[in-house]
């Protein structure tokens, strides 16, 4: 059994690690160009440029934070995206007409490396090849700029070009080596575990077994006791037997099924007593193949990845030492058909609040349909409509 | 002897401090390497530059290894040096196209903040290196005369080296814990899946040997003959025969139920003459099934899955509907195929379907299920039964 091959530049996001030192580090680089441009206003008399410059920048940051929030819906990301470039090139522009020889180049400058860092945010939830290709298109559009400056050094234009690329190529660099670690740690602790659980239940289901050979072997006896007579009709003794040992097999087997797939699986992780089942298992059971893997990881970040913050510090993953749930956190899962052959699925969790989700929760959520989400005091509900068997 | 803490310990740096202190290091070789293109050096400035610069290699490399804080005071003095060898006057006034790089040198000094731990001690020495640094870059833009926005610069790079410091290692642990979560659902879902399918397997191999023969004894042989029961008995033992071949060793010859692997499947071909040859093995006086359409070629699991579906139901309908004739229908559109089997017999009620009836559920339900389809029963009490079989043929 090997791990699903993960491809290298075409997985969507979370790309980074942290999407608020991201917002952080933007906020303070537009606090500096807002500095940088007061003292351009300052020396290039009354045109409103550097104003305009610094807004626009303040607009692509919020807009850029906007792109970056796990909870955003995926489907509007390319409209923010490009809302983003659109704001950033406007700023570039107003910069570019700000800068004059009296006003100096700085200006220019810091709102090259503004933008390069942003670019990291507004592709937090991109994959590693659109955030290239965009960190490219901003390093071509802020070094054309400043080279079309009035009074601009064509030795600085170097030095632009440099400031532009170098977050995007830190971003790219951090990505390729944290996939690799997952890479690498992950493919050896998903063969540690799956032997951990396969030996788990191994050890539960070696009870019914037992029970089931036993109603087995009186069937092989029946079997043979019919065979040396078969002639109908056939004694009622052997009947009333044939009668119970059916009996007693369609329980045993009725047993086996007494779990739904998503019931069985969160329990052998210990995690049965977070999750609730507001459905009755057949629903569960007629869900697609295709969409249970991100059924149960959706699940098990809620029930786990909620408890999650400031309680897993180890930094590295180890097979078994996923955070356990807690009473506060206690998820509701309802499943009901929709449409004629989708799924509306809905999770119900108490006590939390959806920006203190898993990011990995929303990139699973939103592998299986749009989720909505709403906060309440009591805690937040996500419904994903995803689609049936013919997808 | 005393055991160092605080700022005097060594320490093995964190994936985050490494990562840190490697773009510190470009960022401060770049921007050096700019300045002394664009500046007319003295030769001793040049040469002296380029040793320091030389240095600043040397306690970047060891940082790498270890923070002790020799290394972290020589990147400081050394980045300080640097500055002030290779800037000119011109250079620390915003106002020069050069202006930047001069700026980027001194801002290299906030990877120092990647070694600074939650000891008192060690946060005033990170306080007082940043406190140098700045004082350095005030005084010098005054001593020149121009506003200090290179001291913004660097005031900037601290602030956002902090954030990385005290929320990187953090949101790398929270990362990996709910990779580590996810990676458990991976588990959890292939192992989970691997026992139901075993499980569902057993479950149809029961219901269609072992359940049906005892069904029928059950019912002192009744609508069969001693033949039937004869084939039906022989069936049962092959199929027990098999079950032990299969069973990993003797000791758990009993239990080989979970041992059982599914039989391969069958192999490809046409779907309507193999389900003629099923229609032709349960016809019986009063009891007819006729297949209309074909389906072309199918894979093999869907085929598999497709049969055995369809003689439950063809089952179900000579055993329970009281049925005279059954239609099987087949049709396929460009990747789907489908299957009508209905009957014009009792009919029930499809939402009390009583739960130990494996039949619909495990043998047609959930076996369509597993291939990838789904199947659909429509009934009513009187009415007859229609089930309908679809599956994705790819």
């Amino acid at each position: 059994m090997t791990m699903p091959a993960m491809s290298r530049t075409s997985v969507e996001g979370p790309l980074f690690v942290s999407r608020e030192i991201l917002a952080t580090a933007c906020f303070v680089l537009w606090i500096l160009n807002f500095y940088l441009a007061l003292g351009t206003g300052n020396k290039g008399g009354a045109a409103p440029w550097h104003v305009f410059a610094s807004g626009l920048d303040l607009l692509g940051l919020l807009v850029a934070v906007r792109a970056s929030d796990a909870g955003t819906q995926r489907d509007r990301l390319t409209t923010l995206r490009a809302t983003w470039l659109v704001l950033i090139l406007g700023a570039s522009w107003c910069a570019m007409l700000a800068t004059t020889p009296d006003t100096g180049l700085a200006l220019i400058g810091a709102n090259a490396l503004f933008s390069a860092v942003s670019v990291l945010l507004v592709s937090h939830l991109w994959n590693l090849r659109g955030f290239i290709a965009l960190t490219v298109a901003i390093g071509i559009i802020s070094t054309g700029l400043y080279t079309v400056t009035p009074g601009a050094d064509p030795r600085a234009a170097w030095n632009i070009l440099f400031l532009s690329l170098l977050p995007g190529f830190v971003g790219s660099v951090s990505v390729l080596l944290r996939r690799d670690a997952i890479q690498r740690k992950g493919a050896g602790c998903l063969s540690e575990r799956l032997d951990a659980l396969t030996e788990a239940i191994d050890a539960t289901t070696s009870v019914r077994e037992l029970e089931l050979a036993s109603t087995k072997a009186q069937i092989d006896e029946l079997f043979a006791k019919v065979a040396q007579a078969p002639s109908v009709p056939l004694d009622p003794e052997v009947a009333r037997e044939a009668r119970e040992l059916a009996g007693n097999l369609r329980q045993l087997l009725m047993e086996e099924w007494s779990d739904n797939w998503l019931t069985e699986a969160l329990e052998l992780e210990g995690l049965g007593g977070g999750a609730i089942f507001a459905q009755a298992a057949d629903i569960v059971e007629e869900l697609p193949e295709s969409s249970r893997p991100a059924i149960l990881a959706a699940t098990m970040l809620m029930t786990a990845g909620t408890t999650l913050r400031g309680t897993h510090l180890g930094g590295m993953y180890r097979p078994g030492t996923a955070p356990r749930p807690t009473a506060a956190h206690r998820i509701h899962f309802f499943a009901e058909k929709s449409g004629q052959d989708g799924f509306r699925l809905t999770w119900r969790i108490s006590g939390v609040h959806k920006s203190h989700l898993s990011p990995l929760l929303w990139t699973e959520l939103a592998s299986l349909g749009r989720p909505a989400v709403r906060n309440d005091r009591g805690g937040c509900s996500i419904v994903v409509e995803t689609a049936g068997w013919r997808r | 002897m005393r055991r160092k803490r605080g700022i005097w310990r060594t320490r093995r740096p964190g994936v985050v401090s490494k990562f840190g202190t490697t773009l510190g290091l470009c960022i401060a070789t770049v921007a050096s390497l700019f300045m002394a293109a664009t500046n007319r050096l003295q030769p001793w400035e040049f040469v002296a530059s380029y040793l320091v610069l030389a240095a600043l290699f040397f306690c970047f490399a060891l940082m790498l290894h270890s923070d002790a804080w020799p290394q972290r005071v020589g990147i400081l003095v050394g980045l300080i040096l640097l500055a002030e060898l290779l800037g000119s006057s011109e250079q620390r006034d915003e106002l020069n196209p050069t202006f930047l790089p001069y700026s980027l040198v001194l801002a290299a000094s906030s990877v120092l903040v990647f070694s600074m731990r939650k000891t008192w001690r060690s946060v005033m020495f990170t306080a007082m290196t940043f406190l140098l640094v700045l004082g350095y870059t005030v005084l010098s833009a005054l001593v020149i005369g121009v506003r200090p926005a290179s001291a913004f610069i660097l005031a900037a790079a601290w602030v956002i080296t902090l954030a990385m410091r005290l929320g990187g290692p953090r949101a790398l642990a929270q990362y990996w814990g709910d990779f580590a979560v996810r990676q458990e659902s991976v588990a959890a879902h292939i192992v989970a899946q691997n026992r139901r399918s075993s499980a569902a397997w057993n479950a149809r191999h029961l219901h269609d040997t072992a359940l049906r023969t005892l069904t029928v004894i059950g019912r002192q042989g009744a609508g069969a003959s001693s033949k039937e029961l004869r084939e039906m008995l022989d069936g049962g033992a092959s199929a027990e025969i098999a079950a032990r071949r299969a069973s990993p060793s003797p000791g758990t010859a009993g239990a080989s139920f979970a041992a059982m692997s599914p039989p391969k499947v069958t192999e490809p071909g046409d779907l309507a003459a193999r389900l003629r040859l099923i229609a032709e093995k349960r016809a019986r006086d009063g009891f007819s099934v006729e297949i209309h359409g074909m389906t072309g070629p199918l894979t093999a699991t869907v085929q598999a899955a497709l049969l055995a579906a369809v003689d439950e139901c063809i089952l179900n309908a000579d055993r329970h509907a009281g049925a005279g004739h059954v239609d099987v229908l087949l049709s396929r559109t460009s990747d789907h195929v489908s299957v009508v089997v209905s009957d014009s017999g009792c009919g029930f009620d499809p939402s009390k379907l009583p739960t130990d009836r494996l039949g619909v559920k495990e043998s047609v339900l959930a076996r369509m299920r597993d291939a990838g389809g789904r199947a659909r029963v429509f009934s009513a009490p009187g009415r007859g039964t229609t089930i309908l079989l679809e599956a994705v043929n790819a």
